[in-house]
């Protein structure tokens, strides 16, 4: 082959800008799905860690030194200004930590005519760093004493007085005292809940329980002022406390490692007897306390991410796949689009291989700017789904790696796409075998029956306490698989079936003579975009059901949208602006000996769940849009002239009777339900309306409350955080107050979510891919037969018949893939979503939910778009001039 | 003096499966072709002659019986052999021309160590830097033919090497190919040129069942008319190389009108502007381009992939929406036994065939055919020049483009393009 080959190769695609655009696409794909996998986790994990530090505040998270100052270590003031230099210092040494906040703190008990008589009232003194700047002022200001609003109201001072403090009377000795002028009055801090300044004092400002007495509150004062307060009268004696706050805006998982390693590394220091401990004051005998919930917040985050990770590694890896598949394709177009190129190397019997590096080398140059343009997609797609993540430059590194490996894979898989299109070979000659002929589908179809298998025998999610239940790969893979079989056998029969059919409309016969004769590469493309809907179409599926299912299992485990614990005995105010009702709910048989359900008695400890209900209220508080409605349910209970009506669920509904003790109360049940808000999975139900099941208990001489060790809800409903912070601000303060968000929010219905979401995500790009790649063919067709299409032209066929050909031809073809795609993601989903419920603890049983909608206007939308891409092609591949055409052929 | 076989064929046989069935390409085949010599392959389209070529060039691997070729069975080769042989030993030379460059080098740059002399032998050497896409035809074919002699092989195949040659430069190919075989290179030539035939000192003839050519010829009458074509003063150049230079020519009805010319001498670009495929810089043309009113068959034929041979004749009736001569068509050229087949299961002769049936399909006031008998074998050029006289005498106005001045012999008008210069000449007979 001649040298030249080679040493133009870097540059030969800029001949060929199909090819050289397919390389370029296929390369960015690749590089997007292999940079997004480490920049999304540490995203993810960054946003984690900040939700973590935000919680926990950045003087929560940060490193907090605590130590004892003593008149017998010397001076006080010069220690303890020698320690905040000390802490100062160290602050400068800590990565990532701000300006530490430090404070002193004494104790002192304070005096005045107005506490006499009274329990003694301590304060303590402290004096830190912008203390004043951080509570809120109730009078006065300056800058000397300011005192917390229960003292001054105790001790009956205002701003401008002054304030006594005395030392603890002890026998023997002479009380001392101390005047110091109060600047201002400030709230308590205890009335003071959410201000994360004083984060690290919360364990000294409120108390364990209300029960408990009243801690001591702070008098803020000078440095010079606390010194003095604790040589008069507080025993010579105060404690220093050093914060060194995260900066939580920069903080990214990997800084946060290297911080929290920095603090360990201190707290390992000051236990030794080192310089540091020794300027801090910690050397023996005397110990600092070294806290930081820093380790605690990484963990919790790391914790959050390892939900996500396997997700995230999964479907990168199968969006990776995906994307080399792209590439292989590139490299098998191509070679189809330089046919003769390739029909040279076979002639001057170049070696596949040799044929293969320089189709690589061809690659090389498109394939990193490919990669560099996903690279760059990928960082904005990490930004765009954590906006609140910082990525650090160990991450971009990972990513930058991940992408040059993007790169040189996606090179290799042109060079094998390209490999695999040279043809033909020595082999297929000697036997005239034509490799379309095989039925690769069936083992396609054989490998979808194997996985479906493994599936149905529950193997769809991985079970895991730590990061939720999430799905595993193999049901992933089962549409990708169905579709891809069932698309290529469609395929087959449609091209027989269209053989030597015609059709009036010359754009329609042309278009039906086509599909006839489609080509393996046109058949390789529907089945990638047949697979890829199907992925789309299955994650659409799985998602809308999950979203339907666990909204229902959330309002049946919930009752309402918000439940709250309540007394029995509470009734509830008359004007609550949110409708609600008291359920009670029994589920032992402590009290109900039993109930006569047919054969089945369910006494001797058997449970049967009893809800006893107001069955007009509790009609205005269901929520309920599923399959098998309580609220006609609830209408019948409250229509009936029955004794006792009830409703049942299928396990219960030929109940006759319950026994309490030695009564019977005959009962009827009036409408059968599914599940109801509050029942238990595979439990029978009975629900009872409450005024009279309590006149019928009476009737039947029952003693007392026939569910006395019934547990008491309101159930009500609304906007679940305003009806719970409604519910908590009433007289009612329910306890232990749930919502179905809650329930909506736990980490198995995220990673599940997400896992799906993911897909979407990940199936729409390559719906999106094989989409682009079905307009390159056509595009790439039609310009191989620009001299036919003049012709057809001359012969009468206008350009907009011949464009609405091949829209019709594209729009077929896509919606095959469509229809294919769809078809075996709804056969396999709807056996599938009970096997890969993600809460199959929780009543009901998951049931298929399909987005109907959706999927008509999607399908609609894709075969439009498919119609558009025809045309487009149609009119691209004619803008070239056929006379040149025909000159240089 | 009998000298050693360099290829021994023994009971050859070749089928291919296609879409539409199984296609018997060629059937058992035998033959010995001597070290040295050039040995001519003819025979019919699609009579296998294109596919022996591939067989001893190595491309394919014959379903029965063997190809020995300097010593070594082709089919016993594994795939490195055979590598090596199509690599070392044999250079194939593809009937398109385009084809056999890529078209990213310059001609210079397939054959760096390549003999000038043989460049300027055929008169290419002043193309040398020049990309494929820049070349005419023939310039193509001798550039093509050239860079194969330039690797030296023991074997040089050539399918039809001038098929898109003027007399001259078909002459310096055919001295080439002497010289080199008279050095000991073995030429396997297909071709249905007689000259080539003369240069040949073995023939393998190839068949495809009973011949059927129709061999009289009726006396034409000519009626003339008014124009249906008339071109004036039209001027056409190429990246400031003139093509044409300010060309009148008028076309009347049930004329048959040939132009001859070497190959880059302006043919085609003048059937391109008669027809209205290309634009000229100059000059005007009055004519009706509807397919009923002027057919056109260049040398790339545009025939639909995916419809069958039938399919395609059919195709302007179809859209015209009357009904067409296709079966007589098929029938006048010899394409029954293919009418199902699609394009890319049959011969390039046979594609042109259908090309030019299906310009005949609405019976043009117009024919323009640029080089219609390029890859037919002998009994075919017969049956096409039948076809065009037989439109031409039914009062289609034909202007046939070809590099075969014996063709001039059928015209009734007559002319020749040189250097983009075109003139009528007067008829042999004076």
């Amino acid at each position: 082959m001649p040298r030249a080959l080679w040493a133009k190769a870097p540059l030969a695609l800029l001949r060929h800008r199909t090819v050289l655009f397919a390389v370029v696409t296929a390369s960015m794909l690749v590089a997007v799905a292999g940079a997004s996998v480490p920049l999304l986790r540490a995203g993810v994990e960054s946003e984690a860690l900040k939700s973590r530090i935000d919680e926990l505040t950045p003087l929560g998270a940060g490193l907090t030194i605590e130590t004892q100052l003593h008149r017998d270590r010397g001076d006080l003031r010069g220690s303890d200004r020698a320690r905040r230099a000390a802490a100062r210092q160290l602050a400068r040494a800590l990565p990532f930590v701000g300006r530490p906040i430090m404070t002193t703190t004494g104790v002192a008990q304070v005096g005045g005519a107005a506490l006499e008589g009274a329990n003694q009232l301590l304060v303590i003194p402290m004096a830190r760093t912008a203390a004043t700047d951080h509570v809120t002022r109730v009078s006065g200001e300056g800058g000397h004493a300011w005192v917390a609003a229960p003292v001054a109201r105790l001790a009956r001072i205002r701003a401008g007085q002054a304030i006594t403090l005395v030392s603890p009377a002890l026998p023997g000795v002479n009380a001392k005292s101390i005047h110091l002028p109060v600047s201002a009055v400030y709230r308590s801090l205890d009335a003071d809940r959410d201000n994360p300044y004083w984060v690290d004092f919360t364990a000294r400002i409120r108390p364990v329980s209300a029960d408990a007495s009243p801690l001591p509150t702070f008098l803020l004062v000078q440095q010079a002022e606390l010194y003095r307060i604790a040589h008069a009268v507080g025993g010579d004696e105060l404690a220093s406390t050093f914060e060194f706050p995260v900066r939580a805006r920069a903080m990214t998982p990997a800084r946060a490692k290297e911080a929290a390693r920095r603090f360990a590394e201190i707290r390992r220091s000051l236990n030794g007897p080192t310089r540091l401990a020794a300027a801090l004051g910690c050397e023996r005998p005397y110990r600092c306390s070294v806290t930081s919930s820093l380790e605690a917040a990484v963990a919790l985050a790391e914790r959050s991410v390892g939900a996500l990770t396997p997700v995230i590694s999964l479907l990168g890896g199968f969006a990776a796949l995906i994307a080399v598949g792209a590439a292989f394709i590139a490299g098998a177009f191509g070679v189809r689009r330089r046919a003769p190129e390739a029909r040279l190397s076979v002639v001057a019997g170049e070696a596949r291989s040799t044929f293969a590096v320089r189709a690589g080398i061809e690659a090389l140059l498109p394939a990193l700017l490919g990669a560099a343009i996903g690279f760059g997609i990928a960082v904005t797609l990490a930004l765009t789904f954590t906006p609140d993540g910082t990525i650090d430059s160990g991450v971009l590194a990972a990513a930058l790696a991940a992408t040059v490996l993007a790169a040189l894979g996606s090179v290799v898989a042109v060079a094998v796409g390209a490999c695999a299109a040279r043809g033909p070979t020595a082999a297929r000659a000697r036997s005239g075998f034509r490799v379309s002929r095989l039925p690769w589908e069936l083992p396609v179809l054989i490998a979808a029956g194997i996985d479906f298998a493994a599936i149905q025998q529950g193997g769809g999610l991985v079970a895991d306490e730590a990061i939720g239940s999430h799905p595993r790969l193999v049901v992933l893979l089962l549409p990708l698989l169905l579709a891809a079989g069932l698309a290529g056998l469609g395929t087959r029969g449609l091209r027989q079936a269209l053989r030597g059919r015609s059709a009036r409309s010359d754009a329609i016969y042309l278009a039906i003579r086509r599909l006839a004769a489609a080509r393996a590469m046109l058949v390789l493309l529907i089945v990638t975009a047949a697979a890829s809907v199907g992925a789309l179409c299955f994650a659409e599926v799985l998602d809308s059901s999950l979203s339907s299912n666990s909204a229902e299992k959330a309002y049946v485990a919930n009752g309402a949208d918000v439940q709250g614990l309540i007394d029995a005995g509470q009734t509830f105010p008359p004007n609550f602006p949110y409708p609600i009702a008291k359920v009670r709910q029994s589920l032992d048989t402590v009290r109900i000996d039993s109930v006569r359900i047919e054969s089945m008695s369910t006494g001797s400890g058997s449970p049967i769940e009893v809800l006893e209900v107001d069955p007009v209220a509790l009609g205005h508080v269901v929520r309920w849009r599923w399959g098998g409605d309580p609220l006609g349910a609830l209408a019948k209970l409250a229509a009936s002239d029955s004794t006792l009506p009830v409703v049942a669920n299928a396990a219960a509904r030929q109940a006759t009777v319950i026994s309490i003790g030695a009564s019977r109360i005959r009962v009827r049940v009036v409408a059968t339900v599914d599940v109801f808000p509050g029942s238990i999975a595979g439990q029978p139900l009975l629900v009872v309306p409450a005024i009279k099941f309590e006149r019928a208990a009476d009737l039947a001489g029952v003693m007392g409350d026939p569910l006395d060790h019934a547990t008491a809800y309101v159930w009500a409903r609304g906007d679940p955080t305003d009806v719970a912070r409604a519910l908590t601000d009433s007289a009612i303060a329910p306890l232990y107050i749930t919502t179905v968000d809650h329930f909506l929010q736990s980490a198995e219905l995220t990673t599940a979510a997400r896992t799906y979401g993911f897909l979407r995500v990940v199936a729409l790009g390559a719906a999106l891919v094989s989409l682009v790649a079905l307009l390159l063919y056509l595009q790439a067709r039609g310009r191989s037969q620009l001299v036919t299409s003049a012709f057809l032209a001359r012969m009468g066929m206008s350009a907009w018949r011949r464009a609405a050909s091949v829209a019709l031809e594209a729009a077929a073809l896509v919606a095959f893939a469509v229809v294919a795609g769809a078809g075996s993601a709804l056969l396999v989903a709807a056996p599938l979503v009970s096997r890969v419920d993600p809460l199959p603890q929780y009543a009901p049983g998951a049931s298929i939910v399909v987005p109907w909608t959706l999927l008509v206007i999607s399908t609609c939308t894709l075969v439009a778009a498919g119609a558009a891409a025809g045309a487009a092609a149609s009119a691209l591949a004619g803008r070239a001039e056929v006379g040149e055409e025909l000159r240089v052929a | 003096m009998s000298r050693e076989p360099l290829v021994v064929l023994e009971a050859v046989c070749k089928r291919y499966a296609t879409e539409t069935g199984v296609v018997n390409a060629l059937g058992g085949i035998d033959g010995r072709i001597p070290t040295g010599t050039t040995t001519a392959i003819v025979g019919v389209s699609g009579s296998g002659k294109s596919t022996l070529l591939r067989l001893l060039a190595g491309h394919e691997i014959a379903s029965a019986g063997r190809v020995v070729v300097a010593g070594s069975d082709l089919a016993r080769l594994n795939n490195r052999a055979l590598r090596r042989f199509r690599r070392d030993g044999v250079a194939f030379v593809s009937q398109r021309a385009a084809d056999n460059l890529f078209p990213h080098l310059t001609i210079a740059e397939h054959a760096p160590h390549g003999e000038r002399e043989t460049f300027e032998r055929l008169g290419i050497a002043h193309r040398l830097d020049a990309y494929a896409s820049e070349l005419s035809g023939g310039e193509l074919a001798r550039a093509s033919f050239a860079v194969a002699l330039a690797r030296g092989t023991p074997l040089v195949i050539v399918d039809e090497p001038t098929a898109e040659l003027d007399r001259s430069a078909a002459a310096a190919v055919l001295s080439a190919i002497t010289e080199r075989a008279a050095g000991g290179t073995t030429f396997v030539v297909a071709t249905h040129d007689r000259d080539v035939l003369g240069i040949a000192e073995h023939v393998i003839e190839l068949s495809r069942g009973p011949n059927a050519i129709n061999a009289a010829r009726p006396a034409r009458v000519v009626r003339r008319g008014e124009p249906v074509l008339l071109a004036e003063n039209l001027s056409k150049s190429y990246a400031g190389t003139p093509a044409l230079v300010r060309a009148t020519v008028a076309l009347h009805a049930g004329e048959l009108s040939i132009v001859v010319g070497r190959s880059g001498s302006g043919k085609s670009t003048l059937l391109m502007l008669l027809g209205g495929w290309q634009e000229p810089d100059e000059g005007t043309i009055t004519a009706d381009r509807s397919w009923s009113g002027l057919a056109y068959v260049p040398q790339r034929f545009g025939l639909v992939p995916e419809l069958t041979v039938r399919e395609n004749v059919d195709l302007p009736a179809r859209l015209a929406k009357v009904d067409g001569a296709t079966a007589e068509l098929l029938s006048r050229f010899a394409l029954e036994e293919v009418a199902e087949r699609v394009p890319s299961e049959i011969s390039i002769g046979q594609q042109q065939r259908v090309a030019i049936a299906r310009a005949l399909c609405l019976k043009p006031q117009v024919l323009l055919v640029d080089e219609p008998t390029s890859h037919q074998d002998a009994e075919s050029v017969e049956r096409v020049w039948e076809a065009i006289e037989a439109v031409a005498r039914a009062g289609t106005a034909c202007l046939i483009a070809t590099h075969e001045p014996d063709a001039l012999l059928r015209a009734d008008a007559r002319w020749q393009i040189e250097e983009g210069r075109l003139q009528q000449v007067r008829s042999p007979s004076g």
